[in-house]
């Protein structure tokens, strides 16, 4: 493996901040371009407070709207799929397999979290290849494996809680994070974990 | 079913390394020539050919094959092109086994070559939401050693294998590697300069994680009858394994989001297969194997494959490698060569590599990494999406 900085255009993520809770994240980093200032933050976000539940789908593409997670108050969970027969779990729900002799097309949607165990991670301290959004500079972030008490383990990204160390065995839950990809203005939110209080309340 | 005995006649490569001013046919084909050097035929005694693809070029790169066999001039031979992920090569080596003991033609030619981009692999093909590759590098951003690196932490708290063990995977290696003069990366690292250079995905450092670089290797495989007209040691292709991954494996595998929590089938699932198909063929055991080239794409592969192939308990490589049991002269030589720790990794060409390196081993042309006595060598390669293929080689 090996890492070439600086060899393919800088591209700097910003990512934007909706209105709701906002959690926690390292501090602003300004940078300035040769016409603009741009800004970069990675802050992790709720999903805004409103009274009634919603569905938020992530849009990939504003044509399929896939739906990999669900927000409903403060409240996020992935979605899951699982063969009816043969109890088969899977994720995404799109991603489907059978447990041997099963051949049912019975697919039912299950909802995963708001909390499960980390069961491992990393953090990755070089800037990965494309499509992901690109930083320039880039700061390392963490990646978990996430154990849903259904059976199922899934990794996503891991949101650091300054001065706290990440160990396996922690309960985490499940957060929203948007980010912005200035390069040509996508606008991605994903699924991440981070660590949840002992007591178990949101905060 | 067994068919007819297979006899590897001829081995050859190219070196491996970054080399911008070849083609990947000038890779193919210097391969090719020394390994019909090696057997001490030529072109147009070769009746049939399979060559392994690779995915980062173009068309002549999907029908890579053709493009080789061109430099020789085209002779109406059956050529199939393969491509099988990390299983490539000996995907195309188990296809010429076959076109061999079927008994449809008395020789055939397995190549494999790979010219890929430097750095980190990245996401192939168009954007595609419901592509969980495309999601794992678009929404996470996980790279293939942060893979590693998530199984590596998981060991950890399983068996105990701490950061000391990872950076001994590479300082064995390494110590093979300065031995091979083939070897691209030949310097011995202490154990304190492997801690010493930057993690890359903690606990995975740079020095443990091998670097991409292309090259080429060729086998030429034959009847017994046909080798003993061509050679006085033969080397005998006694298994050849292809694995796929099973249901209910604890592993993410690359390119993945999930696994099940509660294993219903051992990790590496599609290696085990590989190993045990080969195993099944060659009608031996682990203990029967005096070396193995494993796919050391990183340190947790290193320790992790030493169980997978049945050498030794779940969570036992430690001590192994503690003890220089892996190292030449040991119980169980593991990279004798220096694997791709010392090569790099060509996807599409390592596993007829790791051939080429057990038959030099077991025709005693090792040098100064030559093993005594070894009779039984095994290769392995890993495997992206679930497809891992395994090679028995005995005198």
């Amino acid at each position: 493996m090996t890492h070439s900085r600086g060899s393919r255009p800088a591209r700097l993520t910003q990512l934007t901040v909706p209105k709701g809770n906002v959690l926690s994240g390292p501090d602003w980093v300004v940078e300035k371009s040769n016409q603009q200032h741009r800004t970069r933050k990675e802050r992790l976000v709720a999903a805004p407070n409103e009274n009634s539940s919603r569905v938020s789908e992530i849009v990939l593409d504003p044509q399929r709207g896939d739906q990999l997670f669900v927000s409903a108050d403060t409240t996020v969970q992935l979605v899951g799929g699982r063969c009816a027969t043969c109890h088969s779990m899977f994720f995404p729900q799109f991603s489907i397999s059978h447990n041997v002799g099963c051949t049912s097309d019975e697919i039912e949607q299950m909802l995963l979290g708001p909390t499960g165990v980390l069961s491992s991670y990393t953090t990755q301290y070089y800037s990965p290849p494309p499509p992901y959004p690109v930083t320039d500079p880039f700061d390392p972030f963490s990646v978990g494996a996430v154990a849903f008490p259904e059976g199922i383990e899934v990794i996503g990204k891991l949101v650091p809680e300054p001065g706290v160390a990440f160990a396996i065995g922690d309960r985490v839950e499940l957060v929203e994070l948007e980010l912005t990809d200035v390069s040509d203005g996508s606008e991605i939110r994903t699924w991440a974990f981070q660590s949840a209080k002992k007591d178990g309340s949101n905060r | 079913m067994r068919g007819e005995p297979v006899v590897v006649v001829g081995v050859g490569s190219h070196p491996w390394g970054k080399f911008p001013d070849k083609t990947f046919v000038d890779l193919g084909a210097t391969a090719v020539q020394e390994a019909l050097k090696d057997a001490g035929v030529t072109w147009q005694d070769v009746p049939a050919m399979v060559s392994g693809i690779y995915v980062w070029g173009g068309t002549d790169a999907l029908n890579a094959g053709h493009a080789i066999g061109a430099r020789f001039g085209y002779t109406g031979i059956p050529i199939t092109n393969v491509f099988n992920m990390c299983a490539t090569a000996t995907s195309a080596l188990r296809s010429a086994y076959h076109v061999v003991a079927s008994g449809e033609q008395e020789m055939c030619l397995a190549v494999g070559v790979d010219v890929s981009p430097k750095g980190f692999f990245g996401f192939m093909g168009k954007p595609d939401p419901m592509d969980t590759d495309y999601l794992r590098f678009r929404l996470i951003g996980l790279t293939n050693p942060g893979y590693w690196a998530i199984e590596a932490r998981k060991r950890m708290a399983e068996y105990g294998t701490t950061e000391r063990h990872l950076a001994l995977a590479k300082v064995a290696c390494s110590k093979h590697g300065s031995l091979n003069p083939a070897a691209l990366f030949r310097k011995a690292y202490t154990q304190e300069e492997v801690l010493n250079s930057p993690l890359v995905a903690d606990p995975l450092r740079l020095l443990e994680i091998c670097a991409t670089r292309d090259g080429a290797a060729a086998v030429l495989l034959c009847s017994k009858a046909k080798a003993r007209t061509l050679t006085t040691k033969p080397i005998h292709l006694a298994g050849v394994g292809l694995g796929s991954c099973m249901q209910g494996d604890p592993t993410v595998r690359l390119g993945t989001l999930c696994a099940p929590v509660e294993p219903s089938a051992p990790r590496l699932s599609e290696s085990v297969a590989a190993a045990q198909m080969a195993y099944n063929m060659a009608g031996i055991g682990p203990d029967d194997v005096d070396l193995v080239e494993l796919p050391d794409n990183s340190s947790w592969h290193y320790l992790q494959y030493i169980e997978t192939l049945g050498l030794c308990g779940p969570g036992e490589a430690d001590g192994l490698l503690e003890q220089g049991e892996t190292l030449i002269g040991g119980k169980i030589p593991i990279c004798p060569s220096g694997g791709a720790s010392s090569y790099g990794e060509a996807i599409s060409a390592q596993g007829l590599l790791q051939v080429c390196d057990v038959v030099s081993q077991l025709r005693g042309d090792a040098g100064q990494r030559q093993l005594v006595g070894a009779r039984v060598g095994l290769t392995q390669t890993y495997g992206q999406l679930g497809n891992s293929s395994t090679a028995i080689l005995t005198t």
